[in-house]
C-alpha cells in the first residue's frame, strides 16, 4: 500500500468513470430490449447493496485491505490463497476490459492497425499511470470527468435538437416480460459494471475521510446508473429495438444518426471520446488494484518494480483470451458473470461479512465482559 | 542525461501519438458523393459512384469556361456487394471513401427483389453513414440517374438529397428518408416501409454531357416522383400525387403544403397554404376487433381565391374551412384505400394496435397484412382551419369580373 491521500471529490468521480467506464459504449443488458434502461437502474440498486456488504466488512477492519483483512477473518493460510485468486480475477477482468477497448477501436477507426498495437499503446499509459500512483490517476480522474461530462453534454443536446428520438420506440413499458428483465439484471448488469465495485474495496484506505465513504459511493452508483440508464434510453429511442439489439455499439450507431442541418454530423469523436476515457480508468483502476494486492500479499516494499511485469501480462492476456470478439464477447456475458463474478462480487465477500460480524461480536462481548469484571 | 533521455522519449512519443497508422492522404481517396446499385449481367450486382471532382469544384467562377464535369462517374461489377465496391479499385486511382455519401439509389428492378443485401452492408460498414438518403431509380436504372449532370447543383447527389428535403417540408408527395430509418421498418410485421422516387425524364444520352448544365432548360431533367410502396424488403407499388401526399398526411411528415378546393361549380377555387400540421393515430381493440382513428390538425390561409365569395365575412370563411376539411379527408381516405388494397400496412396501424393491446397483436401479426389490415375500419378526423386570408380580404376582382 502506497502513502496517498484521495479526497471524497476525487474517489467519486473515479467511481462514476469506472463506472460508465466500457459500460457506457458497449451493448449492456441489451437484451432486455426496449426496457434495458431500468434493467440497468434495477442492476444499479443491487450493485449498491453489493457495495454495503463490502463496506461493512471494512469498517471493522479500517485502513486495511481485503489482502489483509482477508487474513485475519479466516486464517492466514486461507486468507492469502483468497488474496492471491483476487489477483488473478482482477488481472483477468483488466485483460477483459482491454480487449473491449482495443476491439472497439479497431472496429469503428483503426480498422488496419492491428489489435495488439492498440491495445499496447493503453497498456503503456496505464503502466505509466500506475508507476505515478493513486492519486495522480485521481487528479487525471478530475480533469477527464470534467471533460466528459461536457461532451455527453453537447451529445444529449444534440441528439435531442436533431429529433431523432421517437418515444414510440420505447413502448411498451415494463409490461409482460418481467423475466427478460429481472433475468438481464442478475445475469448482466449487476456484475457488469456495479458488482465490479469490488475493486474499490482496495481504494477505501486511501480516502482521507473514510466515513463519507458509504454515502459517496453509493450515491456515485446511483448517478451512473441512472447516466447508464438514460443512454439506454436514448439509444433505444433512436435506433428501434431491432436495431439496438444487433448493433455492437449502440452508441456510435446514435451518434451517427446526428445531423444537423447537413453541418453538424459526423462526430464519431465524441463516441471514441468516451470510449478512451471510460476505458482508460476501467483499467487503470483494475491495474493498479491488482498491483497493490500483490505488493500488500507478499509484503513488497515497493509497488512500482511489479507495474512492468503486471503490464506485461494484462497485454498478453487482452491477446489470448479469445480468438474472435464474438467469442469474447459471448465469454463475458455468458461464463463470465455466473461462474466468476458471483463468487468473487458476492460470494465471498458475503461468507467473509459473516465471520467477521460474529468473530467481531464475541470480542466485543468479551471485552463488555472484561469491562463489567474490571 | 535524465533531461536528454526525457526528450528523446518526448520525441518518441509525440511520433507514435501521431497514429499515422491508418492514415489516409487526401489525394489518395476518392470522396463519393452518391452509390447507384443496379442488377448488371446474370443478376449480379452492377455498382455506380458518383466520385466528387474538387478541381473543378472550387475556382470555377476564376477561370474561364468550365474545366469538366464537377462528378466522375465509375462502374464495376461483382456477385455481392463488397466485392463490387472493391472492383472499382482496378478503374479508380484512388482509395473509395464513403463516408460522405449522402445519397444510396436503388435501381427499380433490385427494389423489387429485395433490399436485404444493400441495408446490411451498408449498417455494417463504419465508414458508410446512416444518415445517407435513400432514393429508388423509377422506371430508370440507379446508373441512369447518377450519371446525369444537374445544372443549379454542381454535385447531383446535393440535388438529389435537397429535392426530396424540400418537396417532402413544402410539398408533401414525397419522403426524405435515410437509411438509418429505413432499417427499422423493413422486417416490421406492424409496419411497412415507403421510399421516394426519382425519375430522369428526356434525352437520357444528353443528360450525361455538359449541353445538360448549359442549356437553360435542362435536356434531361431529374424529378423527384411518388413514393414506393413496400412490403418487407421488396417494393410492390409507387403511390404518386395526392395519394403520397395522403400517406404523408398520416405519417405526420408534412410541415407545410398547399391544397385545392373546389366551390360551387368552380374546380380548384380556392389555394390555401398550410402551414401547420399535425397527425395523431390512436387504436384499440373492443370485442376482437381493431379500430383506429386517424386525427389531423391544421391551420393555414387563403392564398388564392378564382372565385367571388365575401371572405372578409367569417361565416363564409367557415365554409371554405368544411369544404377544406372535406378536401383534406378525402384525400387521406384514398390513400388509406390505396394501400389497403396493396395490403401493405405503410402507415404503422399495427405498430399502434400492438401499443394498446399486446395480446391481441401476437394474435393477429402474422396475418395482419394479409387479412386485417386491408378490412380495418378507419376513422379520419381532420380538424382544419383557416386562420387568415393574407393581404386581400374580399377577392374585389372578382366581384366586378362577376358583374360583366
Amino acid at each position: 500500500m502506497e502513502n496517498a491521500k484521495l479526497s471524497s471529490y476525487q474517489f467519486f468521480v473515479m467511481i462514476l468513470l469506472f463506472e460508465m467506464g466500457t459500460s457506457l459504449v458497449i451493448s449492456l443488458g441489451s437484451n432486455a430490449k426496449q426496457n434495458t434502461w431500468f434493467s440497468i437502474l434495477l442492476g444499479s440498486l443491487i450493485g449498491i447493496l453489493f457495495y454495503h456488504v463490502n463496506y461493512k466488512i471494512y469498517t471493522y477492519y479500517p485502513n486495511e485491505l481485503p489482502s489483509s483483512y482477508s487474513k485475519k477473518i479466516v486464517g492466514k493460510f486461507l486468507g492469502s490463497i483468497l488474496g492471491y485468486f483476487y489477483i488473478i480475477y482482477f488481472t483477468y477482468i483488466c485483460a477483459r476490459v482491454t480487449r473491449d477497448f482495443g476491439e472497439l477501436l479497431v472496429a469503428v477507426a483503426y480498422t488496419q492497425t492491428p489489435l495488439f498495437i492498440v491495445n499496447a499503446i493503453m497498456i503503456i499509459l496505464c503502466v505509466f499511470a500506475v508507476k505515478k500512483g493513486i492519486e495522480v490517476i485521481a487528479r487525471t480522474a478530475e480533469i477527464n470527468f470534467a471533460l466528459m461530462y461536457l461532451f455527453a453534454i453537447t451529445g444529449l443536446i444534440l441528439i435531442l435538437v436533431s429529433g431523432l428520438i421517437e418515444l414510440e420506440n420505447l413502448k411498451p413499458v415494463l409490461r409482460n416480460n418481467w423475466g427478460t428483465i429481472l433475468r438481464v439484471v442478475i445475469l448482466e448488469t449487476a456484475f457488469v459494471p456495479f458488482g465490479e465495485m469490488i475493486a474499490f474495496t482496495y481504494l477505501f484506505p486511501y480516502l482521507n475521510y473514510s466515513k463519507n465513504g458509504r454515502f459517496l459511493g453509493s450515491f456515485a452508483i446511483l448517478l451512473s446508473g441512472i447516466n447508464l440508464s438514460i443512454t439506454a434510453a436514448i439509444n433505444v429511442a433512436v435506433l428501434s429495438v431491432p436495431l439496438f439489439e444487433n448493433t455492437q455499439f449502440p452508441l456510435l450507431s446514435t451518434i451517427q444518426y446526428i445531423s444537423i442541418g447537413n453541418f453538424i454530423e459526423r462526430l464519431d469523436i465524441f463516441f471514441i471520446f468516451a470510449a478512451f476515457i471510460g476505458a482508460f480508468f476501467k483499467i487503470v483502476i483494475f491495474f493498479y488494484v491488482a498491483v497493490i494486492a500483490t505488493t500488500d500479499l507478499f509484503h513488497l516494499k515497493d509497488h512500482k518494480k511489479i507495474v512492468y511485469p503486471f503490464g506485461l501480462i494484462v497485454l498478453f492476456l487482452s491477446q489470448t483470451i479469445a480468438s474472435n470478439y464474438q467469442e469474447h464477447i459471448n465469454e463475458g456475458l455468458k461464463f463470465v458473470p455466473p461462474h466468476i463474478h458471483i463468487p468473487f462480487q458476492i460470494g465471498i465477500p458475503v461468507i467473509l461479512l459473516v465471520i467477521a460480524f460474529l468473530k467481531n461480536r464475541k470480542k466485543e462481548k468479551n471485552m463488555s465482559k472484561t469491562m463489567k469484571e474490571g | 542525461m535524465t533531461k536528454r533521455l526525457n526528450l528523446f522519449a518526448f520525441i518518441c512519443i509525440t511520433i507514435l501519438l501521431a497514429g499515422c497508422w491508418n492514415h489516409r492522404e487526401l489525394t489518395d481517396i476518392g470522396i463519393i458523393a452518391a452509390v447507384g446499385i443496379d442488377y448488371g449481367q446474370d443478376k449480379r450486382y452492377n455498382m455506380t459512384f458518383q466520385f466528387v471532382n474538387p478541381k473543378n469544384i472550387a475556382g470555377n467562377q476564376q477561370t474561364s469556361g468550365l474545366s469538366g464535369p464537377a462528378i466522375t462517374i465509375y462502374e464495376s461489377e461483382g456477385d455481392n456487394l463488397l466485392e463490387a465496391a472493391r472492383a472499382a479499385s482496378q478503374h479508380v486511382s484512388r482509395q473509395l471513401y464513403f463516408a460522405h455519401t449522402n445519397v444510396l439509389m436503388i435501381g427499380e428492378e433490385v427494389a423489387r427483389d429485395g433490399l436485404t443485401d444493400i441495408l446490411d452492408i451498408s449498417i455494417r460498414n463504419p465508414d458508410f453513414r446512416p444518415t445517407a438518403t435513400i432514393v429508388i431509380a423509377k422506371d430508370s436504372t440507379a446508373e441512369q440517374i447518377l450519371k446525369t449532370l444537374t445544372p443549379l447543383d454542381q454535385i447531383p447527389a446535393n440535388k438529389i438529397d435537397k429535392t426530396l428535403q424540400f418537396s417532402e417540408s413544402r410539398w408533401g408527395e414525397d419522403i426524405h428518408l435515410t437509411v438509418g430509418e429505413l432499417v427499422p421498418t423493413i422486417y416490421s410485421k406492424s409496419k411497412q416501409a415507403v421510399v421516394s422516387g426519382f425519375v430522369l425524364k428526356g434525352d437520357k444520352e444528353k443528360g450525361k454531357q455538359d449541353a445538360n448544365i448549359q442549356s437553360s432548360r435542362p435536356l434531361a431533367p431529374l424529378n423527384a416522383d411518388g413514393i414506393g410502396i413496400f412490403k418487407g424488403d421488396k417494393l410492390i407499388t409507387w403511390a404518386e400525387g395526392k395519394t403520397a401526399r395522403g400517406i404523408n398526411w398520416i405519417l405526420n411528415n408534412i410541415q407545410s403544403t398547399v391544397m385545392a378546393v373546389d366551390w360551387k361549380d368552380k374546380k380548384d377555387a380556392f389555394g390555401i397554404t398550410i402551414n401547420l400540421s399535425k397527425s395523431k393515430v390512436s387504436a384499440n381493440v373492443k370485442n376482437n376487433k381493431p379500430h383506429i382513428t386517424v386525427h389531423i390538425d391544421a391551420e393555414g390561409g387563403i392564398t388564392e381565391a378564382d372565385t367571388f365569395l365575401d371572405l372578409s365575412k367569417a361565416e363564409e370563411l367557415i365554409k371554405v374551412q368544411n369544404a377544406l376539411r372535406k378536401e383534406i379527408k378525402r384525400e387521406i381516405e384514398n390513400s388509406i384505400q390505396f394501400a389497403q388494397k396493396h395490403k401493405a400496412d405503410v402507415f404503422g396501424f399495427g405498430e399502434k394496435i400492438s401499443h394498446v393491446d399486446e395480446d391481441y397483436w401476437k394474435k393477429v401479426e402474422d396475418v395482419w397484412n394479409e387479412e386485417i389490415f386491408p378490412n380495418l375500419e378507419v376513422k379520419v378526423e381532420v380538424n382544419a382551419f383557416i386562420r387568415r386570408t393574407y393581404l386581400i380580404s374580399k377577392p374585389f376582382l372578382y366581384e366586378h369580373k362577376g358583374n360583366d
